[in-house]
């Protein structure tokens, strides 16, 4: 219960994030030294990195996602960058409070294949996040850089997304025997993949560059939360803790 | 055609097509779990074969391989263009990384059909003390043991293995939990083991993996070629 409490404090601090100003940015801010600090205070109580369950996983994609403040904000004075970012870093934490907390792992899962997979996982569905900020703020005010920038995201977010399936793969054939599964989540998972490699190749096609681009990359998010979160109570695959 | 082969557009409506094909798949799976329960048992084409007559829920993942083969030619294509007639020294790192991106895909898919074509699983129930032979190896159970980890939400068994090989030398190695035993291109599983002496050893050949890994390593060198080449062009 307690958990859920801190989950909800965190995500508040970075709604309120949207006030703007100097008390926006402080409310932001504070949203991320306490969701922080909550990660770190889960690994000193696992005795390993709070990357095993989707409800510190999520956490962890906020924070990530959070971190791009300094970039677009602060560094990059991006305006209205705190009209969105919040929505994403709140939104995603809200999501932990739906998400079982799962404080052991299968002996199977305990492994650095395991790990350097889902840190690379993170990295990556963080990176396209950022991503789709950019991209909304480039659709609200049609300034060409932000579509840069969007692109630049997706393209390092699905390049971490991808080494996170190889390094997937190699501690699933340890594990298991194999290294692909045919699973509504697999198949799901492929489809993200498939769909970022379609918006990276759109975007080349003169047809389909700008806001159509923008757009199908933005959707693209949509597919990689549906796939992580929604393939398996919609779809109906094998359930997992990660 | 040859243009067709080489076009982008083309690369775009083959992705489409294996999104849809996946979605279809996505659907299919879980609500004839009577058909697909197995279909990770087996290596891909072998289950494949031996469930011809259920065509009606397993043609997409035929259509799969299809477009996966379209996709494949299509970047093979792409590539060879562009290193005979678009390559110059100048940008060199930047022209080609994607290239290099797209073969490592080729190997991993290209390991993926050897896997479903090539490899072998089998599961062998046996007790310690037994001694089981796969493929000319003679494996022989030593020892189980039990141990509880900190976090690990049930114990983890290791399982002594004495595997003699073909040639005649042998060794003992530990098999747990994500941490199997290899020997002469086999992979040696302790799947589960209980207090009784009981344990399910899996062995599986995969030949495909070389190909994955190769695939994987080269993914990952055109890959920091693109980090290289987009960082050089943001500081210039």
């Amino acid at each position: 219960m307690s958990h859920l409490f801190v989950v909800l404090f965190i995500s508040t601090l970075y709604a309120l994030g949207m006030l703007g100003g100097r008390q926006g940015s402080a409310f932001f801010v504070a949203g991320m030294v306490v969701n922080l600090s909550y990660l770190v205070l889960r690994w000193g109580l696992l005795n390993r990195l709070p990357v095993t369950d989707r409800f510190d996983i999520l956490l962890f994609i906020a924070f990530v996602i959070s971190l791009s403040y300094f970039y677009l904000h602060t560094a990059k004075r991006i305006e209205g960058v705190m009209n969105v970012l919040p929505l994403f870093s709140a939104g995603l934490s809200l999501l932990a409070v739906f998400q079982e907390r799962i404080d052991t792992i299968s002996p199977n899962m305990n492994s650095p294949w395991f790990y350097l997979y889902m840190i690379l996982f993170i990295i990556g569905f963080s990176l396209m996040g950022i991503g789709s900020v950019t991209g909304i703020l480039y659709l609200q005010k049609a300034v060409q850089s932000l579509e840069m920038l969007q692109h630049r995201f997706i393209l390092a977010g699905w390049l971490f997304f991808s080494f996170a399936l190889i390094a997937g793969s190699v501690w699933f054939f340890l594990a298991y025997g194999v290294y692909w599964l045919w699973t509504a989540k697999e198949l799901w998972t492929t489809i993200a993949w498939f769909y970022y490699s379609f918006y990276l190749h759109a975007r080349l096609v003169n047809s389909m560059k700008g806001a159509i681009a923008s757009e199908i990359g933005l959707a693209g998010f949509g597919i990689m939360l549906f796939s992580y979160l929604g393939v398996t109570p919609i779809l109906g695959s094998p359930w997992t803790q990660f | 055609m040859l243009g067709v082969l080489k076009s982008i557009k083309t690369a775009l409506y083959l992705l489409g097509t294996g999104m849809v094909i996946f979605l279809a798949g996505s659907v299919y799976i879980p609500n004839n779990l009577d058909i697909f329960s197995e279909i990770n048992d087996y290596p891909l084409f072998k289950w494949l074969f031996a469930n011809l007559g259920y065509i009606d829920k397993t043609y997409w993942i035929f259509a799969s391989i299809v477009v996966m083969a379209a996709l494949s030619l299509n970047m093979v294509v792409c590539t060879v263009d562009a290193i005979v007639n678009k390559l110059s020294r100048k940008g060199i790192i930047q022209k080609l990384s994607p290239h290099i991106v797209h073969t490592g895909v080729m190997l991993v898919l290209f390991g993926h059909l050897v896997s479903g074509a090539l490899g072998f699983k089998k599961d062998i129930p046996a007790r310690v003390g037994d001694t089981v032979t796969v493929n000319n190896l003679e494996i022989q159970i030593k020892d189980l043991n039990f141990v509880t980890l900190r976090g690990e939400d049930q114990e983890r068994w290791r399982v002594s293995l004495l595997v003699r090989n073909r040639e005649g030398s042998e060794r003992v190695s530990v098999a747990e939990p994500a941490s199997p035993v290899f020997e002469s291109r086999l992979a040696i599983y302790a799947k589960s083991a209980e207090h009784n002496g009981r344990i399910l050893l899996g062995v599986v050949y995969d030949p495909g993996v070389r190909w994955e890994i190769s695939g994987a390593v080269i993914f990952v060198l055109g890959s920091a070629g693109l980090f290289w080449s987009r960082y050089n062009r943001l500081s210039t």
